[in-house]
């Protein structure tokens, strides 16, 4: 009975007038001052108000908008576009710094949603730009940004080899007259990670954007995404990741194979499950249309009941944060356990227990002995 | 505006008092009483909202915990607009909201070009008066002030880039260390004066609120007709440079806090005030001799 898709209310989602509006961006049109206030509020801590322009602006609804909130989501959506710009001239930038690299140089997250002018993109913030190599060219591409001026960001010790030891990436890089983050990845999760995929298949169905860069092909970049949420990352306020992936499934959907591919392909990279919850919240939050078969054979994947329960508890309490909005009363405490408990089990997914051990405590000690320059 | 001051004082202390300065309502909420006491000493003559109006920017300042409100007061803020300010100690609370307001617009307004620079109006002339830190833009943009002259901003000049009208944000002005005592003097009276703060990293700070008649015209627009870039040097000798119009756009830029944001539209607007205003650099020694340089560049250039 737990395992059917949308899981019981346990936190009206309902009640939320973001997830309404999300849903339904007609409702923008009604809104009074109080209402504004409301959703203004929330979409800016959840980092959504210039998708809220976007959507206003497709539906012909702007005009009706109050001047005032007009204004307000002017600021977002400048905000939003000159990020995406910054994006795009360090894509280029970057393309400069690998010219004399011949292997394929892999877009992932923002830049290639931008890059191939996805739905996803449009009044999406982006801060940094990600790109994935193949493993054994990590060191040529780095030694190549750096002859380019790309600086580390990252100057401990310990970090440094952390990262090239165990991460799925570099370092962080930036140029130092830019100052916008370069993250060069060599794989999607970190290497230590469960469920961390095979990432040469990854690579070898990639999809050429023009002669160097590339993106994951459809399937793959919305695993990615699926990963990126609900394996690796921070899952408090992350409704702006659900929705990324709503609008791919909207979009891609439409190619009448879409769906069997990325079920087959969730199962021959062992990822099944976190398709799973990301089915299930994208439905419960957004009423995601996702085919019955589809959902059907989802299902199979659904963790045992105990452990469904609790995520439904964690996910519940965290995607929408502890907003002035909610009518629903919400009490701190289980919302700040559940957000700490979404976070050990990020981190309980990505090393086993003792390496988890002895990072944790290196880090916590580390505050007390080191003091920071 | 009469207000019952229980209301607003009970308002700032719990949900939140909401205040208009020009183009912008932010809604504050202040835990320390003291605080609440300079805050609303400084900021008496400004629009008060009683009933519902949509918030472009929310500032609660708070304590960390018990401790830090009872035992060793510190006062922290939260602009919700990824800013990590450093507590000060509760005699110093005004300076934390007023770094959080700036911080708010600085960094959250981009449907205006902004200056760092004083502005200033008389007679439907625009002055914009852009500057770094420290070359007394804001002794100078309050010194106008209180010389009949409306007060737009000592800090953020607002550019509609569409219309090119300059928008007024009169918020009080930061006066530090030596300009205190000009300003004392030249105002003639101690009541729209903070208190002086001393000691933080910059110094002695105080805050003058600009002239009720100034605030009273809050929201009426101006063309810009005159860019003067200021210089104090205590023993220079007082002078007028003109800029040309390549090298007024230039500097236009350069103190532009979102241009880069803005891209297209900025630049169409700065490239137009470049042309259609008369930019100058002026090097005075004192508050007198600089209203004497920007009088005579009005009285020589404008009509």
């Amino acid at each position: 009975m737990s395992k059917e898709i949308r899981p019981k209310k346990i936190l009206d989602g309902d009640h939320n007038l973001l997830l309404q509006v999300l849903r339904k961006p007609q409702l923008m049109g009604k809104l009074d001052t109080p209402g504004w206030n409301q959703l203004l509020f929330d979409a800016h801590i959840l980092n959504l108000r210039a998708r809220l322009a976007h959507d206003a602006e497709t539906l012909g609804l702007w005009p009706e908008l109050p001047d005032k909130v007009q204004k307000i989501l002017t600021n977002a959506k400048i905000d939003t576009a000159s990020r995406q710009r910054k994006i795009m001239w360090e894509m280029n930038r970057v393309r400069r710094a690998l010219y004399d690299f011949k292997e394929k140089v892999i877009l992932v997250k923002g830049a290639a949603y931008i890059a191939r002018n996805l739905k996803c993109a449009e009044g999406r913030d982006s801060v940094d730009l990600d790109i994935l190599v193949a493993k054994k060219h990590l060191d040529i591409v780095e030694n190549h940004l750096f002859m380019a001026g790309y600086a580390s960001q990252i100057l401990d010790d310990y970090d440094q080899q952390y990262y090239r030891e165990w991460a799925h990436e570099l370092p962080p890089l930036v140029h130092p007259s830019r100052l916008v983050e370069v993250d060069v990845h060599h794989t999607i999760l970190q290497v230590t990670n469960k469920l961390s995929p095979n990432i040469d298949l990854m690579i070898s169905s990639s999809v050429a954007l023009d002669g160097q860069f590339h993106t994951l092909c459809d399937e793959d970049m919305l695993l990615h995404s699926i990963v990126h949420q609900f394996v690796d990352g921070t899952l408090k306020s992350s409704l702006r990741n659900l929705l990324e992936q709503h609008d791919m499934m909207g979009e891609f959907g439409e190619k009448p194979a879409f769906w069997t591919n990325f079920m087959d392909r969730a199962e021959a990279l062992k990822l099944s499950r976190p398709v799973f919850y990301c089915l299930r919240y994208c439905v419960y939050f957004l009423n995601t249309p996702i085919p019955d078969d589809v959902m059907a054979r989802a299902k199979e994947n659904a963790p045992g009941w105990i452990v469904l329960k609790l995520m439904d508890l964690m996910i519940l309490r965290t995607m929408v944060p502890f907003g002035v909005s909610d009518d629903v009363k919400r009490s701190k405490w289980t919302d700040f356990l559940s957000t700490n408990g979404l976070y050990i089990r990020s981190h309980w997914l990505r090393m086993p227990p003792m390496m988890l051990l002895s990072h944790l405590s290196r880090k916590f000690f580390r505050r007390f002995f080191v003091r920071q320059t | 505006m009469v207000h019952d001051l229980l209301s607003i004082e009970r308002r700032l202390a719990g949900p939140g008092l909401l205040m208009g300065v020009g183009p912008i309502t932010t809604r504050i909420s202040i835990k320390f009483p003291s605080v609440r006491d300079d805050f609303l000493h400084i900021y008496k003559n400004y629009p008060l909202y009683d009933g519902p109006q949509i918030i472009d920017y929310y500032l609660n300042v708070y304590a960390k915990n018990l401790y830090r409100r009872y035992l060793r007061p510190q006062v922290s803020i939260n602009t919700l607009m990824n800013d990590d300010f450093v507590p000060l100690p509760q005699s110093m609370g005004l300076l934390s909201v007023e770094m959080g307001m700036n911080w708010q617009v600085a960094f959250g307004c981009k449907t205006h070009v902004l200056f760092h620079s004083g502005v200033v109006e008389k007679n439907g002339i625009g002055v914009i008066i852009p500057a770094i830190s420290g070359s007394g833009k804001s002794t100078l943009s309050a010194g106008l002030a209180y010389d009949g002259w409306r007060f737009f901003s000592d800090e953020f000049g607002m550019l509609d880039a569409q219309t090119g009208d300059l928008y007024p944000y009169p918020r009080p002005v930061s006066l530090k260390n030596d300009s205190i005592a000009v300003m004392k003097d030249w105002v003639g009276s101690d009541e729209p004066f903070s208190r002086e703060y001393e000691g933080t990293p910059k110094g002695t700070i105080c805050y003058l609120r600009p002239p009720v008649s100034s605030l009273e015209k809050m929201h009426e627009p101006v063309k810009p007709r005159v860019v003067i870039h200021p210089i104090y040097s205590p023993n220079a000798k007082s002078d007028i440079i003109p800029l040309t119009e390549t090298m007024a756009f230039f500097r236009l830029v350069r103190s532009s806090a979102n241009y880069g944001d803005i891209g297209a539209p900025a630049f169409r607007a700065l490239a137009k005030i470049a042309k259609e205003c008369v930019s100058f650099e002026i090097t005075y020694s004192c508050l007198e001799e600089a209203i004497r340089l920007v009088n005579k560049i009005i009285d020589e250039n404008v009509e």
